[in-house]
């Protein structure tokens, strides 16, 4: 099925401009995988940032949330950075389910298994990014080490995720019931 | 050609499919009117910004910032009451094109024009969302920074405040665009297997 939902580029410029465009995309969200994975892994060096002379800090950001580093003791360093990855992994996860669709989309795989499957993952960690980003918060402001007053969120992710996951539900069963049809036929 | 697959019986998992469908297309019509609502009670609490017992009403628009109307002249009440509505007007669409794709979906129609195009329009709204946010936030500045929004306890400087605000709002620029590319992708692809099964 999934050879027969592949079009190749000769048979419409538009589809060949979708598929550049796709291809644009995957470049994009391979970057933006990349540059986030890069960043989750350098962020562990906040256990080992020595401490600053006065008159210096060191400052960590959680979104729009920064938190300072002087001062803290190692266990409480390893519970910023806990916070940290806790907000950043899902992201990283997601960028990688969509640069995985685009990457599909521009070998001209539209309306496959593989490509709904990765919309499907790539809903489930937009979801995971938003209540990661509450608990991050949470762990920081338990310890008294977020700033009061700052606090980020929106529940834009959780709808977004929430659809794009029925979505891809739904167009998961339907390319089934296709599949199926075309074995008949 | 048509996409449409109007045969619930054929498989218990499409048909639980087109279940959730409803469920979230009745959802999605909920958010819609609620946020409609909004919308269009803003021009009555700048008319009457405080309750008959003197409390005073607001619209929030997320993150800490809160616009409330009594403090301010007629001018400015109108240039923040625009801003509310262009802060929430993208959404109130995003949420239209949404419960109107979960129908498209409740009525077996997947892989269909209607439901690609519900999914592109509900892409450009949430770029638009992105924009219209930040104007939103531009436009309560000029009329009047210091009596009636705050983020997090801290007012906000343009243009200073432009990269902020744009990280802010990001995912929603990023989300959009994705979905409006993935939508184009799929109306190509799709009048490509039309074309095709018109040639068989």
């Amino acid at each position: 099925m999934s050879e027969a939902m592949t079009f190749t580029p000769a048979l419409s410029s538009g589809f060949d401009r979708a598929k550049k465009l796709s291809r644009i995309m995957a470049v994009l969200f391979t970057i933006g995988f990349w540059v986030t994975l890069v960043g989750t892994t350098l962020v562990i060096a906040i256990l080992f940032i020595p401490q600053t002379p006065p008159g210096h800090e060191d400052v960590v950001g959680l979104n729009d949330i920064s938190v300072s580093l002087d001062g803290l003791s190692f266990g409480q360093r390893v519970w910023v950075l806990l916070a940290i990855e806790m907000v950043g992994l899902p992201v990283v996860f997601l960028m990688h389910h969509t640069r995985r669709v685009f990457g599909h989309f521009a070998r001209g795989e539209v309306f496959v298994l593989p490509v709904i499957g990765h919309v499907r993952r790539a809903s489930v960690w937009l979801i995971v990014s938003f209540f990661a980003n509450i608990a991050g918060q949470i762990m920081l402001r338990a310890t008294g080490l977020m700033p009061p007053g700052q606090s980020h969120g929106t529940a834009w992710p959780l709808i977004i995720g929430v659809v794009t996951f029925i979505a891809a539900y739904v167009m998961a069963e339907a390319q089934r019931i296709a599949a199926d049809n075309a074995e008949i036929v | 050609m048509t996409m449409t697959m109007q045969t619930p019986t054929m498989s218990p998992a499409f048909a639980g499919a087109r279940k959730l469908s409803r469920f979230a297309a009745v959802l999605f019509t909920i958010a819609f009117l609620v946020m409609l609502f909004v919308v269009m009670t803003v021009p009555a609490i700048v008319i009457f910004p405080t309750t008959p017992s003197g409390v005073e009403l607001g619209v929030g628009l997320g993150n800490g910032v809160n616009v409330g109307f009594v403090s301010l002249t007629r001018s400015q009440a109108i240039g923040a009451m625009i801003a509310v509505e262009l802060f929430y007007l993208p959404s109130v669409l995003m949420l239209y094109h949404t419960f109107k794709l979960f129908f498209c979906f409740a009525k077996g129609e997947v892989f269909a024009a209607k439901p690609i195009s519900h999914m592109r329009a509900a892409g450009w709204w949430l770029i638009t969302s992105f924009f219209a946010s930040i104007a939103a936030m531009y436009l309560l500045d000029l009329c009047d920074r210091k009596a009636f929004y705050a983020f997090n306890g801290h007012t906000l400087h343009f243009p200073g405040a432009l990269p902020g605000l744009s990280l802010w709002y990001i995912g929603a620029l990023l989300t959009g665009i994705a979905t409006t590319i993935a939508a184009h992708v799929m109306e190509e692809a799709r009048a490509i297997a039309a074309d095709n099964a018109e040639i068989v």
